[in-house]
């Protein structure tokens, strides 16, 4: 193993932190666009949203521990595909149990099962921070992540059940009209990208606040201006990484101000 | 002859008029991190061709078995799952000791392998109860709808970017989400609100 | 936020914008020119309805481009008449009996979806009014393709006044080959046969296309092509039995196809800007549009084709043109990569 194929340490985080960093300023799927298909192909009313919040919220915390706990002893060449059995292995149980005794989900989720263990959000978290971190940690990260990811899951199929269906947990809504195309992925992207844009626009006006004075708070200093100029000249190929997520994957976010390494690599050019 | 008509017209379907991929949201997040990326677009489309193909071929092949065929769906996946680990695990290792390639490529033949595009193939197959030809079909279908999407997605990006009068809450994630959703809309034209894929 | 207001040299910037306005506005001025005389048959055939429906539908997207721009702190640029040019668009296409909200609802897609958040007309990668309709084509197809017989009372269409005519386009659908009253050529020509309130009236459609000769000679480019190559497909793999001339006819006289080519492939926002470019997008705009018609899954799918045509061209052109064309960023612009450490924060 030479030096750079080592474990980069991240720079520590508290747990406020760590918890703002997973529901807000990085949320998962409106800021990084990670593990968007089971939101626009699935979450299509509540009720299958908060199923697969929950399965995914489990999956992350039992994965970033396992991974936190015993895969930096793997190799780091085949961790991906270790993830990935692991994610399916952990499915099963679920699969059986939604089998068992909620049939009805199981059709509209079915197919799906394997995509939530492939879901890019989990292999992402755990290579990306759990295997260089401590337990707890990993713990803290997976939880915020959790929740940042199962409120947009929630959210969008909440508003895609109003505006799609015309329905609020399976009751009918009265003078809301129906709107069959959001039922859709389009429909889904739809909700997304607004929701995204929502988002942005409160973390703009935050840090706007938080720059003329009106927050006291500047412990966490991410999505303050001469952070986002700094980091948009210091890595310019890493930049889209962190507005789209990693590329190949799994790399570290480029954001904690660990260059992605292997870039530099050859085989690139 | 009919079977290789039937191949070409299951994978024309399945990128082109029914593209998996912008109409079926699969494997879309891989698409969007490599539309970032253009350098790397034919480079993951053939990983993914490759995944896609080979994986989708031997599992049908292994449902020819009646006992395979007949087994719940739980095995299936777990079967499903091995094939594409070993085919995953063949591929990394030649790449590793035999090119000896960087992590960074390596990690990238994980996320051909492992994403939400190629895993469920074999499971849409199985329930349209495809025939290998019929299977490769889906498989080369799939590959292509991957580098079309990507194409498609890196060059709105390129747009985005430099459209200097973006709405600043709209830089980014969102307009691309956005353009993701336009682009989805266009090729429903094809599809229609449902995906028979 | 300085970061957003990255362009040091103001003056400039303004300057560019002026110019690139002025251009969007006199477009949408000859557009409207154009639409004038079909809006005059619409209301011709179909009565007040008609014209209810049309203003309607320009002044909900005047306000809502109004609200939008006032939701972004931005001066609204209602002056460069897109926001009345989707609103035209969109009600020229509703069947003379859609209830109200459906030209209401496109044009609320087109414009809270499709063009504000790109920026402005001159800056949206897709045609708003395009999206709006392909939006409204997958949300209520069976409402949008349901058309009024021509000379009875218009009522809404499910009422029980409603009398439903046979439009082309669903005669073309089920491979009927048409009731013979049909094929009076002066129905066709001047619009008197089911469809578009807007989009039937061909001699109108054809003024239209002189005008937009005499205007921009070289927008004409690629509406021709994609006629032309709509044409030569109804000939050669007619849907109908009874002979290649009436599927000719049929095929360009139903449906929106020549107004979707005229209004929507010209756009000079969307669309190549060297001649040869402009022939080819018009020809695979046209081959993708009567592949939607044969292979899609609604009616109509003009729309969805210059939707499909407006995300293909940038990378089509640069398999063409191998980055020499205009259409086509520099290499170093290109990256998104490099490009977009600027922009995506």
């Amino acid at each position: 193993m030479t030096k750079r194929e080592k474990d980069a340490p991240e720079k520590e985080l508290s747990y406020v932190q760590i918890f703002r960093q997973g529901v807000f300023s990085r949320n998962p799927a409106l800021v990084q666009a990670i593990g968007i298909c089971p939101i626009a192909a699935v979450a299509a009313d509540t009720k299958t949203a908060i199923i697969l919040a929950a399965i995914s919220g489990a999956l992350l915390i039992f994965g970033e521990l396992l991974a936190s706990a015993l895969y930096k002893y793997i190799p780091r060449w085949l961790r991906v595909g270790i993830y990935a059995v692991t994610f399916m292995a952990a499915v099963i149980p679920i699969s059986l149990v939604i089998d068992k005794y909620m049939p009805n989900i199981y059709i509209s989720i079915g197919v799906f099962l394997p995509l939530m263990a492939v879901n890019s959000l989990l292999i992402y978290r755990c290579d990306g921070f759990a295997v260089k971190n401590r337990l707890r940690k990993s713990l803290a990260d997976a939880i915020s992540y959790s929740i940042g990811y199962a409120a947009v899951l929630v959210i969008v199929g909440a508003v895609r059940e109003i505006l799609g269906k015309g329905m609020f947990w399976e009751l009918p809504l009265t003078g809301t009209p129906p709107v069959p195309a959001i039922d859709t992925p389009f429909g889904g992207f739809l909700v997304l990208a607004f929701l995204s844009a929502l988002l942005w626009c409160l973390l703009y006006r935050r840090d706007r606040a938080r720059r003329a004075g009106a927050l006291e708070d500047t412990a966490d200093e991410e999505l303050n201006e001469e952070a986002i100029l700094s980091r948009v000249k210091k890595v310019s190929a890493g930049v889209v990484e962190t507005a789209v997520g990693v590329s190949a994957g799994m790399e570290p976010n480029a954001k904690d101000g660990a260059a992605p390494h292997d870039e530099k690599g050859g085989g690139e050019k | 002859m009919s079977a290789f008509l039937n191949m070409v017209t299951i994978a024309l379907s399945v990128a082109l008029l029914q593209n998996v991929v912008l109409c079926g949201a699969y494997g879309i997040t891989e698409v969007l991190r490599v539309a970032a990326k253009p350098q790397r677009i034919v480079r993951m489309s053939l990983f993914v061709l490759f995944f896609a193909v080979a994986g989708n071929a031997a599992t049908s092949a292994l449902n020819l078995i009646p006992e395979i065929r007949g087994a719940s769906n739980t095995v299936h996946l777990v079967l499903y799952t091995g094939v594409i680990f070993a085919l995953y695990f063949i591929a990394v290792i030649v790449f590793r000791f035999g090119f000896h390639s960087t992590h960074s490529f390596l990690r990238q033949i994980g996320a051909a392998a492992f994403n939400t595009l190629v895993i469920p193939l074999p499971l849409l197959s199985y329930r349209a109860a495809y025939t290998v030809t019929e299977a490769v079909g889906a498989g080369i279908g799939t590959g292509v709808a991957f580098f079309v999407a990507t194409v498609l997605l890196s060059f709105g990006m390129s747009r985005i970017t430099q459209n200097k009068r973006l709405p600043a809450s709209f830089r980014g994630i969102p307009a691309l989400l956005l353009y993701t959703a336009l682009l989805s809309l266009a090729f429903m034209g094809f599809s229609g609100e449902s995906l028979i894929v | 936020m300085r970061l957003l207001d990255r362009n040091r040299n103001l003056p400039e910037r303004e300057r560019r914008r002026a110019a690139v306005d002025r251009g969007t506005r006199s477009y949408m001025i000859d557009m409207l020119i154009m639409m004038l005389p079909l809006a005059v048959m619409a209301v011709v055939h179909y009565g007040l309805r008609a014209l209810g429906i049309m203003a309607l539908s320009v002044l909900s997207a005047v306000v809502i481009e109004r609200i939008g721009y006032a939701l972004m702190r931005r001066p609204a640029e209602l002056g460069d008449f897109s926001a009345v040019f989707t609103g035209l668009a969109v009600a020229l296409v509703m069947p003379a009996s859609a209830p109200l909200w459906l030209p209401v609802a496109g044009v609320a897609f087109a414009i809270i979806a499709v063009k504000l958040p790109f920026g402005s007309a001159s800056e949206s990668p897709f045609v708003p009014a395009a999206a709006g309709i392909a939006f409204l084509t997958v949300c209520w197809g069976d409402l949008l393709f349901t058309y009024p017989a021509v000379g009875t009372p218009v009522a809404v269409t499910g009422s029980e006044a409603f009398i439903r005519g046979d439009s082309l386009a669903a005669m073309l659908r089920v491979g009927d080959s048409g009731a013979p009253t049909l094929f009076n050529f002066f129905n066709i020509v001047s619009g008197g046969i089911a469809g578009p309130m807007g989009a039937t009236c061909t001699i109108a459609l054809f003024g239209a296309a002189v005008y937009l000769l005499i205007r921009r000679p070289s927008q004409i480019i690629a509406p021709a092509a994609f006629v032309a190559v709509c044409s030569v497909c109804a000939v050669i793999f007619p849907r109908v039995l009874s002979g290649r001339k009436a599927s000719l006819t049929m095929e360009i006289a139903s449906g929106m196809l020549v107004f979707a080519a005229l209004f929507f492939m010209s756009d000079p926002a969307t669309s190549p800007r060297n001649p040869i470019g402009k022939l080819i997008y018009g020809l695979a705009g046209g081959g993708l549009c009567m592949l939607l018609r044969y292979f899609g899954a609604y009616e109509e799918g003009a729309c969805f084709a210059v939707l499909l045509m407006n995300a293909a061209w940038p990378p089509v052109s640069r398999a063409i043109f191998l980055r020499r064309s205009a259409d086509v960023p520099k290499k170093e612009e290109s990256a998104p990569v490099r490009e977009g450490g600027e922009v995506l924060p």
